[in-house]
């Protein structure tokens, strides 16, 4: 319930699905570029099939600075906030109410 | 002389193929030899060797091309420039990728030594992005320089050149054989043989290729050198840790 906003979206595989449309537009950037070149009666197409290519380069490469900076932050504000919130010893005692055997 | 050519349109093509069958050669590693570290962990690690490696690749390689850079800010083609797909360098890419995953491990908290598992991906990928190189000519950076073998490659402006990504291929299959031996090594060993092979090749294969130097190394020589030192002084340090597990 109480797990940090950090652990609890998943910006490891978004990052990476974010790459992978990154590379996959790239590719077929410079494929559209390699066997159309002949073009002909295929021109508007094609024009419009780079430009989406480019689009998916450009939004990918946002969306990948963006969550990559949405991560390092909340993870820096996860770290700092573990931090303050851990519970402060006065007493060198050990819990023995604990029924765990973790040591 | 061998006639190539220059056909930079092919670049992204074998570039996206790199990164596909390095993907595939590291997905099949995997499952043949299973992995040190936990699903999550991993994703957390491959997510920021991709976003270390992207943007160390380009910091590095537009750092190189200062000249242009500056005149892109000049003219108000910055972003432009930011997202043409030329203008990264497989050095920037690894110190990057493993800067990340350094940074990565601090804050989630993993021990494990996390790059064995890619060090074959990274030969195979890395040789497959090099013939994309070597079709893309004179339009990408990192053709050889001038020379009279006979195996001298013409990219299309009559003069017979290195052709260094060939050495390079040749030189991945090694490191590649290597790394796939079936040893006993120690955890992260294959990561950092393959790291100072490829980053000791590229000091000494740089000089073949034209590029202007800084203190007689170019920049990315530079950056090999200081991979090659935090390599040296990592395994220094791991050494000494394993001297004082031994003795305590």
């Amino acid at each position: 319930m109480n797990k940090r906003l950090v652990d609890r979206i998943p910006f490891a595989k978004i990052l990476l699905v974010l790459v992978a449309i990154f590379i996959l537009s790239l590719g077929m950037c410079g494929a559209t570029l390699v066997f159309g070149g002949s073009r002909g009666v295929w021109s508007n197409l094609l024009d419009n099939l780079v430009v989406a290519e480019m689009a998916g380069m450009v939004l990918s490469a946002a969306a990948l600075v963006l969550t990559a900076f949405l991560w390092v932050t909340l993870a820096l504000i996860g770290a700092s906030a573990t931090r303050v919130s851990q519970p402060q010893r006065l007493l060198n005692e050990r819990d023995d109410t604990k029924l765990d055997n973790r040591d | 002389m061998i006639p190539i050519g220059s056909h930079p349109a092919w670049h992204p093509v074998m570039e996206t193929l790199a990164y596909a069958t390095g993907f595939a050669v590291y997905r099949w590693m995997r499952a043949r030899q299973g992995d040190i570290v936990p699903e999550p962990q991993r994703w957390t690690v491959l997510a920021a060797a991709a976003v270390g490696a992207l943007m160390g690749s380009r910091l590095l390689g537009l750092s190189e091309q200062w000249p242009t850079v500056e005149q892109a800010w000049r003219t108000g083609r910055m972003l432009e420039l930011l997202i043409s797909p030329g203008g990264k360098t497989i050095v920037g890419g690894l110190l990057g990728g493993w800067l990340g995953v350094e940074i990565a491990k601090k804050f989630s908290g993993i021990q494990r030594r996390t790059g064995d598992l890619f060090a074959l991906p990274f030969c195979v990928g890395i040789a497959v992005g090099r013939v994309g190189c070597l079709i893309a000519g004179l339009a990408d950076d990192t053709y050889g320089k001038p020379t009279s073998l006979p195996w001298a490659v013409d990219l299309g402006d009559g003069i017979g050149r290195h052709p260094v990504q060939v050495y390079e291929i040749l030189f991945l299959a090694l490191v590649g054989v290597i790394v796939s031996r079936p040893a006993k090594w120690p955890e992260g060993a294959r990561f950092r043989i393959f790291m100072g092979c490829y980053l000791g090749w590229r000091l000494v294969i740089d000089f073949l290729k034209p590029q202007p130097l800084i203190h007689g190394l170019n920049l990315i020589q530079w950056s090999c050198v200081a991979g090659i030192v935090v390599l040296v002084s990592g395994g220094f340090r791991a050494r000494k840790g394993l001297h004082e597990q031994a003795a305590g």
